[in-house]
C-alpha cells in the first residue's frame, strides 16, 4: 500500500536522463570458458563501465565460476519483496537473477512483485511471507518498528528517493514557496510528506489536498496543480503521451531520503548473515550490469519477469536511465554502490521526518547496519 | 432474494409483434455501440473513452498471450472462490436449517460476511493467506452470501404439505431434509450461483489488486497507472464477458433444473421465518443476545488467534488497542461515519429513483425495454466494483463521482426487483379489472403498483447494503472524507489500530444499515404481501 502513488511523474526526466550517461556494453566476454561465461562477463563489464576502483566482484566471480564450473553451494534462499509491480525499477535484481550473479555467490532468490494496493512490504515481512524487503523510503520502517518490528536498513538501491512532485511545464513552480495555496494531488497518506516539505522550508502547510487514485490524469485535467509522483515514472509516462511536465524529487525541496531502502529484520539478519552478504554481492553485480547496459534488462522484463504485466517498452527504455542516475552520489563514489551514510542519515534524513511530525525517531546507530554491504563489497 | 434478471416481460396481448422482441434489443445494443463509437472517436473524458475497435485490439493483437494468461488466472481464482464460498455457504445454510438454535447466529454471521467491505478485509487476507490465495479468498467471501441466502430460501421452499406427510409418517428431521428439502432447493442454489459467479469474478479481480502475480486485476491496474485507456477497456470487457458467460451458463442450468425440481419461490418465506414466533420484546431480546454472543465470540477468536499464531501487531493489532483508539477519538469516528452515511444515502436515493423510473419505463414503453434491458442485463452480470477505476477515470476525480459509483451499485438490484415486481400482479386480477373497463393507467395504479411494492422494497433492502459498501470503495479510491478515506489513510501510514478501527466501523455501519432496511422490508411485506 505504500507505493500507491508512485507513478505520477515525468517532467524531471530530461534532466535525469541527461545525467544517466548511457554506458554502453564496453567490454565483450572476458575469456572465461566455462558455462558461467555470460554472468562473469556481465559482472566484469559492469565493473569496468562503472569506473569503480574495485574489480574484486568480477574477479571473485570469475574465480568461483572457473574453479567449480557451477554455483557454490547454496547458503539458502532470500525471498525478496518489492514494493511495486514488475518494472525497470528492479532492473538490478532481474539482471542478477537472470545472469546467475546471485547463485554464483551462493544465494538463491525468489523475487516477489508488489503493487499499488499490496500490503506494505514491512507487513509482508512481518507476516513471514518474505525475508528481505524493498521499502520505498525509510518512513515505513520507522513506523513499523514503532509497532514492534525490529527492521534494520542494510543499504539503499537509490541514493535519492525518486518520490517527489510533478507539475505541468507551464505551471511556474521552482521552490517550496511556489507550493503555497496550490491544489496538490496525492494518495491518502501523502499529506504527511506534503506537510513536511512545507515545514522543512519554514512554511505553514497551506494547500488543498486532491485525493487521487493511481493515475496522473487529474494533473492533465487541471483538477490538481501539482501531484506527488515518482520522477522516474509518471513524468516519463506523461511525456510519452505528449504531456509536457516538470518534476523533482522531494529532496530537491529540502526533504531528504533514500529510495528503495533495503531491509530485513534483525532476527533474520543475525541468523542469515553469510547468506545476506552473498545476496548483496550478487545484487551489487546486478547494479553494475544495469549501469553497463541499460537496455539489457528490457527483454528480461517483457519476456520473463514482467510477462504478465504488459510492460510498456517505450517507458521502460526511458525510465531505466532515470533510475540509474539515482544509483550514484558522492558518498557511493567513496564507499561503493548501495551504501547508506549513517552521518547523513542523522543529519539530513531524520530531521525531515521530524518535520513531518514523526516523534520518537530512531538514530542511524540502531536503524542502519552497514557491515553486511561492506563485507559483500570485499567478496 | 431471488433476483430474476431474466424474467420474461409479459407481453400485452393484441399487439404481439415477435419482430419487436428481436428488433428492439438489436436496436438497443446498436444504439449503445454507436454512442460508444462516437464517444471514442470524439475522445470523451480526456480520451479515456475509446472506440469498441480500439478496446478489442489489445485482446486480439500482439499482447494476446498476456490477456489469455491473465483471463485464465482470474477465472481460475474466481472458479475456486465460487466453489469454496458456495460449499461453505451451502453447509452453513444446511446447518441453519437442521439445527434451529444455530439458525439466528448463522444468519447474522452471513450478514456480516456480506457487509464486510473487501477494501478493509482484503489486505489482511492477503498478508495472512499469501498472494496466490488472496484473490480466491476474496472471491469466496463475495459469493458466500448469495449462495447462503438462496440455499436457505430453497431449503424452505418445499411445500408444507410434503413436510406434514412425512412428519405424520414418523420420519426424522434429517430424512425430511434429505428427501424433501434438498431436492427442492437445487434450482435455488443454482440461482445463488448465477448471481455469485459475477461476484466471484469481481472478488477475484479485487483480490488481484492487492498484489497477485497475474490476472485481469493486475492488467487493470497497470493500464490505469500508465493511462492506457484501450488496455483498461480491454481488461474491463473481458471481465464483463466472463461474468456474463458464467451468468448465462448458470441461468441455462437453472432453466434445465426447474422442470425437474420445481420453480423457485420468492423470498417471503425467509421473511416469514424471522417474523414468526414470540412477542416483539422477546424477539428483540433474543436478537440482542445473539449479537452480543457473536461479538464476544469474534473478539475472543481474534485475540486467541493473534496470540496462538504469533501474528505481528503490524499485521493485525490487538483488540484492546483498537478499542482504545475508537474510545479515544469517538468524535472523529462519528464524523467519518456521518459523511459515509450521507454519501451512501444520497447514492441510495439517486440509484433507487433512477432504478424504479427505468423499470417503470421499461414496463410501459416497449422499445425502451427492448433497447435498455439487454444492456442492463449485461451490466448486471459485470463485476462493477472492479470497474470503478475506469468509471473514476470517465466521470472525473470528483466527490460526485463517488456518489455516482455508489448509485450505480444501487440501481441494479432496484431495477431488477422492480421489473419483476411489475409483472407480479395476478393475471386473473388483471383480466377482471380490464373486463370492468379500467384503462391501462388505472390498471397500473390499482393493480400493478401494489403488487410490485414488496418486490421494490426487497430490491431496496439489498441496495441499501450495497450503497454503503460502494460508498466506502469509492471513498478509498478518490474520496476526501469518510470511513473509507480514514481506513486507507491510516493503513498506508501503518497506523494499525485506527486502520482496524475504521474497518470495524465500516462493518458495523453496513450491518446496521442492512439490519435496519431488513426490518423496514419486513414491515412492508407484512402490510402489502
Amino acid at each position: 500500500m505504500n507505493t500507491y502513488n508512485r507513478r505520477a511523474f515525468i517532467g524531471h526526466s530530461a534532466r535525469l536522463m541527461g545525467g544517466a550517461v548511457i554506458l554502453g556494453p564496453l567490454v565483450a566476454a572476458c575469456g572465461s570458458d566455462d558455462k558461467k561465461t555470460a554472468s562473469t562477463s556481465a559482472a566484469t563489464t559492469a565493473t569496468t563501465a562503472a569506473g569503480t576502483a574495485t574489480t574484486t566482484a568480477a574477479t571473485a566471480a570469475g574465480t568461483t565460476a572457473g574453479s567449480t564450473a557451477s554455483s557454490v553451494a547454496s547458503l539458502g534462499k532470500v525471498r525478496t519483496q518489492f514494493n511495486w509491480v514488475a518494472d525497470v525499477e528492479w532492473a538490478a535484481w532481474y539482471l542478477a537473477d537472470n545472469n546467475g550473479l546471485f547463485t554464483q555467490y551462493g544465494a538463491d532468490v525468489e523475487l516477489i512483485s508488489g503493487g499499488p494496493n499490496t500490503p506494505a512490504v514491512a507487513q509482508v515481512l512481518a507476516s513471514g511471507a518474505a525475508d528481505f524487503g524493498v521499502a520505498s523510503d525509510e518512513l515505513q520502517l520507522i513506523q513499523a518498528n514503532k509497532e514492534g518490528t525490529d527492521y534494520v536498513i542494510l543499504g539503499a538501491m537509490y541514493q535519492r528517493s525518486p518520490f517527489g512532485y510533478c507539475w505541468l511545464a507551464d505551471t511556474p513552480i521552482s521552490t517550496a514557496k511556489d507550493l503555497v495555496g496550490k491544489k496538490i494531488g496525492g494518495v491518502q497518506g501523502d499529506q504527511v510528506r506534503i506537510d513536511a516539505v512545507f515545514k522543512v522550508n519554514d512554511l505553514e502547510p497551506d494547500y488543498t489536498f486532491v485525493p487521487m487514485n493511481y493515475d496522473p490524469q487529474p494533473l492533465v485535467d487541471g483538477d490538481a496543480d501539482i501531484i506527488t509522483a515518482y520522477v522516474t515514472n509518471q513524468p516519463i509516462q506523461l511525456e510519452l503521451k505528449g504531456v509536457k511536465t516538470k518534476s523533482a524529487p522531494f529532496s530537491d525541496f529540502g526533504l531528504k531520503s533514500y529510495g528503495d531502502v533495503l531491509f530485513a529484520s534483525k532476527k533474520y539478519i543475525d541468523a542469515n548473515r553469510d547468506l545476506l552478504v552473498a545476496y548483496f554481492a550478487g545484487l551489487l553485480a546486478g547494479v553494475k550490469a544495469n549501469q553497463a547496459d541499460p537496455t539489457a534488462v528490457i527483454p528480461l522484463l517483457t519476456d520473463k519477469y514482467g510477462k504478465d504485466a504488459e510492460i510498456d517498452v517505450a517507458y521502460s527504455t526511458a525510465g531505466n536511465p532515470a533510475y540509474i542516475a539515482l544509483y550514484d552520489s558522492d558518498f557511493t563514489k567513496a564507499n561503493g554502490l548501495l551504501s547508506v551514510d549513517p552521518a547523513y542519515f542523522d543529519s539530513d534524513v531524520l530531521p525531515g521526518y521530524a518535520a513531518a511530525g514523526e516523534t520518537d525517531l530512531p538514530t542511524a546507530a540502531t536503524l542502519v547496519d552497514t557491515t553486511i554491504l561492506a563485507d559483500a563489497q570485499k567478496l | 432474494m431471488t433476483i430474476v434478471v431474466d424474467a420474461p416481460v409479459r407481453r400485452s396481448r393484441g399487439r404481439r409483434l415477435p419482430v419487436a422482441s428481436i428488433v428492439a434489443p438489436v436496436v438497443g445494443v446498436g444504439v449503445v455501440l454507436t454512442i460508444w463509437a462516437i464517444g471514442g472517436r470524439a475522445g470523451w473524458a480526456s480520451g479515456m473513452v475509446v472506440t469498441p475497435a480500439e478496446a478489442i485490439r489489445p485482446i486480439i493483437g500482439s499482447s494476446r498471450d498476456v490477456y489469455a494468461r491473465a483471463t485464465a488466472a482470474t477465472v481460475w481464482s474466481a472458479f475456486r472462490g465460487l466453489l469454496i464460498g458456495s460449499a461453505i455457504a451451502f453447509v452453513a445454510a444446511l446447518v441453519a436449517a437442521t439445527v434451529p438454535p444455530l439458525r439466528r447466529a448463522i444468519s447474522r454471521l452471513a450478514a456480516v460476511a456480506n457487509a464486510a467491505p473487501w477494501v478493509a478485509v482484503a489486505p489482511c487476507l492477503l498478508v495472512i493467506l499469501g498472494r496466490d490465495r488472496g484473490p480466491v479468498a476474496v472471491a469466496a467471501i463475495a459469493v458466500f452470501f448469495f449462495v447462503f441466502v438462496s440455499t436457505s430460501i430453497g431449503l424452505g421452499s418445499a411445500p408444507p404439505a410434503a413436510h406434514d406427510v412425512l412428519t405424520a409418517l414418523g420420519s426424522s428431521r434429517r430424512v425430511r431434509v434429505l428427501s424433501v428439502q434438498l431436492p427442492a432447493c437445487w434450482p435455488s442454489v443454482v440461482d445463488g450461483l448465477k448471481l455469485g459467479a459475477p461476484a466471484a469474478m469481481a472478488g477475484a479481480i479485487f483480490g488481484e489488486w492487492y498484489g497477485a502475480p497475474r490476472g485481469l486485476g493486475v492488467l487493470l491496474l497497470s493500464a490505469m497507472q500508465s493511462g492506457r485507456a484501450e488496455r483498461l477497456w480491454a481488461a474491463s470487457l473481458i471481465s464483463a464477458a466472463c461474468g456474463l458467460l458464467a451468468f448465462g451458463l448458470l441461468a441455462a442450468l437453472r432453466a434445465a433444473l426447474v422442470p425437474r425440481y420445481g420453480a423457485v419461490i420468492t423470498q417471503s418465506q425467509t421473511v416469514a421465518e424471522f417474523a414468526k414466533g414470540g412477542s416483539r420484546v422477546r424477539t428483540a431480546v433474543i436478537e440482542l443476545a445473539t449479537v452480543a454472543v457473536l461479538v464476544v465470540g469474534m473478539v475472543a477468536a481474534w485475540w486467541i488467534w493473534i496470540d496462538a499464531a504469533d501474528i505481528s501487531p503490524l499485521v493485525v493489532p490487538r483488540p484492546s488497542r483498537v478499542w482504545r483508539d475508537i474510545a479515544g477519538s469517538l468524535s472523529e469516528y462519528a464524523r467519518a461515519t456521518g459523511s459515509t452515511l450521507a454519501t451512501a444515502g444520497f447514492a441510495f436515493l439517486l440509484g433507487a429513483f433512477v432504478g424504479i423510473a427505468a423499470a417503470v419505463a421499461a414496463s410501459r414503453i416497449r422499445l425502451f425495454a427492448g433497447a435498455v434491458v439487454p444492456v442492463i442485463v449485461v451490466l448486471a452480470a459485470t463485476p462493477i466494483v472492479a470497474l470503478f477505476p475506469l468509471m473514476a477515470r470517465v466521470f472525473g476525480n470528483e466527490p460526485s463521482t463517488v456518489r455516482i459509483l455508489a448509485a450505480t451499485m444501487v440501481f441494479f438490484p432496484v431495477f431488477v426487483y422492480t421489473r419483476s415486481g411489475l409483472t407480479a400482479a395476478s393475471r386473473s386480477a388483471a383480466d377482471v379489472v380490464t373486463a370492468l373497463g379500467a384503462s391501462t393507467n388505472k390498471r397500473f395504479s390499482l393493480l400493478t403498483v401494489p403488487a410490485a411494492v414488496p418486490h421494490i422494497v426487497s430490491g431496496c433492502r439489498i441496495a441499501a447494503g450495497s450503497s454503503v459498501i460502494a460508498a466506502v470503495v469509492g471513498e478509498t479510491l478518490i474520496g476526501s472524507v469518510g470511513l473509507g478515506v480514514q481506513f486507507s489513510y491510516e493503513y498506508r501510514l501503518l497506523h494499525m489500530p485506527p486502520a482496524f478501527g475504521a474497518a470495524i466501523a465500516i462493518v458495523v455501519v453496513s450491518v446496521a444499515v442492512f439490519a435496519a432496511s431488513g426490518s423496514i422490508e419486513r414491515a412492508v411485506h407484512a402490510r402489502w404481501s
